[in-house]
């Protein structure tokens, strides 16, 4: 069977989630349409997707206005979540939802070595 | 001339010219990754409402889990089972060595001849009555019974029995990697082909259906057809973003919440600061709209979510001329000038509304985009800084004349 790209996608999230403390996972264009997913049942991925991209958005938009650079991710941080996104190239955002008590340091990594995975091959 | 049988799929019934015609074989040709399975499954169903009867051959799996899909899709076979209206052909069972409870089965899956001999006697049964009889699927039958190129020789022979029967049959088939000849023999045996495939547009892989081929069809429309099943539900037509932009109080979000089946919106101190988005399903088409803030502070993130759109809807209230100036300025910003739009004009029902054409005239529109006043439920119910019910009539309006201009 052909390897399409959003089967290698998502490969490379499931890879990501597959660690434990990654609970979910996406593909996002900047423009916030779904690309490649894997999140937990329930989670309605379209819109997940909708607002992380324009949170993203939002705030590069902010930082620009500070004239600093624009940011290497955002992270938002609740009680019993973290949601992190990144940029994956110019055509795309990787959103990853996070385990509150995991260790910051590799959980950005692994997704670092994602996102360049993900650069690859959304062009 | 016989009626054309509805699919139960409308856009379909579109590009077959009011539905697939009676009696002529029917080829669901599938690239694989994508479903075809929803296709079968809604057109049984619709058939069956119809007062059609209808067998499913299935060979894939067992008939229980057909059952479970089914239902799973909201579409409930029992009583028409019980009637006597529908029956499965248990063609996987015997593979299993296991005995099949159902109406109609074989013992020996991998033989077409034994299959043959079962189908016989399937329509005997039901011959009194246009019956729809659903392969599932044609790739396991090529797969498991002789050479291809035989099971084919032997379903043409089946065929004209098939028809004195008044059965249609409908074939689900994955083309896996056969040989060319094989597809392409495949291709001609068909009276009508509907493919099924997934094509990769500005790197997001989605699902279109288009009619290649249907004998009945003077000309064949190459309309190619976004879909995406849902469940419950089944095919529904897809549009992945409809903008839904306008100046600050005209009633986007109150547009986005009356027109979705569910919606969520950044909204603070009542208005939006992010964006609205929101699922629409109507008219089997499954849509998602994006409403944009108004106010011009937010205008820097109007081209983030402008992207990609496929068409707009323009709010602008009815009573205010001075926000048409900046309805029109905020499709330059979302860079969505000259995509299919509609202007819905709101609060058409209050004192001081203009009518469309003047309304027209301000904005200085061209004539191809349609204006619809729309109006509140129930003004009693209206309050300042939170969303409104609007007349459902009139979203519907809206949204069907938009659709049509997209797809």
């Amino acid at each position: 069977m052909p390897n399409t790209k959003k089967e290698k996608l998502t490969q490379i999230l499931q890879k990501l989630t597959s660690s434990g403390d990654i609970e979910g996972a996406a593909v996002i264009t900047r423009d916030g349409l779904l690309i490649a997913s894997d999140l937990s049942e329930g989670i309605d991925g379209d819109t997940f997707a909708a607002m992380s991209a324009t949170m993203t958005g939002a705030a590069e938009t902010a930082v620009q206005e500070l004239k600093k650079s624009s940011p290497d991710r955002v992270i938002v941080e609740s009680k019993n979540a973290k949601l992190i996104t990144t940029g994956a190239g110019e055509q795309a955002i990787l959103a990853c939802i996070v385990n509150p008590n995991a260790k910051l340091g590799l959980i950005l990594i692994d997704m670092k070595k994602a996102a360049d995975d993900i650069k690859k091959e959304v062009r | 001339m016989n009626m054309p049988l509805k699919t139960g799929i409308p856009k379909l019934d579109e590009l077959l010219d009011g539905g697939i015609e009676e009696k002529k074989s029917i080829l669901f040709y599938t690239t694989p990754g994508v479903e075809n399975i929803p296709f079968a499954f809604q057109l049984l169903y619709n058939r069956l409402q119809q007062g059609d009867n209808a067998i499913y051959l299935v060979n894939t799996k067992k008939p229980d889990a057909v059952r479970f899909m089914l239902a799973n899709y909201g579409w409930d076979v029992s009583e028409f089972e019980k009637k006597g209206k529908f029956a499965f052909f248990d063609a996987y069972s015997g593979l299993l060595g296991l005995n099949s409870k159902e109406r109609f089965s074989v013992k020996n899956t991998s033989s077409i001849e034994e299959i043959k001999k079962e189908l016989t006697k399937a329509m005997g049964e039901l011959k009194n009555n246009n019956t729809i009889l659903v392969f599932d699927s044609l790739s396991n039958l090529l797969d498991l019974c002789g050479t291809p190129e035989s099971t084919l020789a032997c379903l043409k022979n089946c065929m004209p029995d098939i028809q004195k029967s008044n059965a249609t049959p409908i074939f689900l088939f994955t083309a896996w990697a056969y040989d060319k000849d094989i597809l392409n023999q495949i291709r001609t045996f068909f009276e009508c082909v509907i493919d099924l495939k997934a094509i990769e547009r500005k790197v997001i892989l989605r699902n279109y259906f288009s009619v290649s081929k249907a004998i009945w069809l003077k000309k064949i429309s190459k309309n190619e057809v976004p879909f995406k099943i849902v469940k419950p539900g089944g095919v529904r037509v897809y549009i992945p973003k409809i903008l839904v932009t306008g100046p600050y109080h005209a009633g986007k979000t109150s547009f986005i919440h009356s027109a979705s089946t569910k919606a969520v919106s950044v909204n603070r101190l009542g208005t939006t600061i992010a964006l609205d988005h929101g699922h629409v399903d109507f008219n089997g088409f499954a849509v998602d709209l994006w409403g944009t803030p108004g106010q011009e502070r937010f205008d820097p993130i109007l081209e983030l979510l402008g992207g990609e759109s496929l068409g707009v809807v323009v709010v602008v209230d009815s009573t205010d001329p001075k926000g048409f100036a900046r309805a029109k300025e905020m499709l330059e910003l979302t860079k969505t000038e000259g995509l299919p739009s509609v202007v819905a004009a709101n609060k058409s029902d209050l004192k001081g509304a203009l009518t469309p054409d003047e309304i027209r005239k301000r904005m200085k529109l061209p004539n191809d985009i349609q204006i619809v006043p729309i109006v509140a439920d129930d003004l009693k119910q209206v309050k300042d800084g939170e969303p409104c019910k609007l007349r459902q009539k009139d979203i519907e309006s809206v949204l069907s004349k938009l659709f049509e201009m997209v797809v």
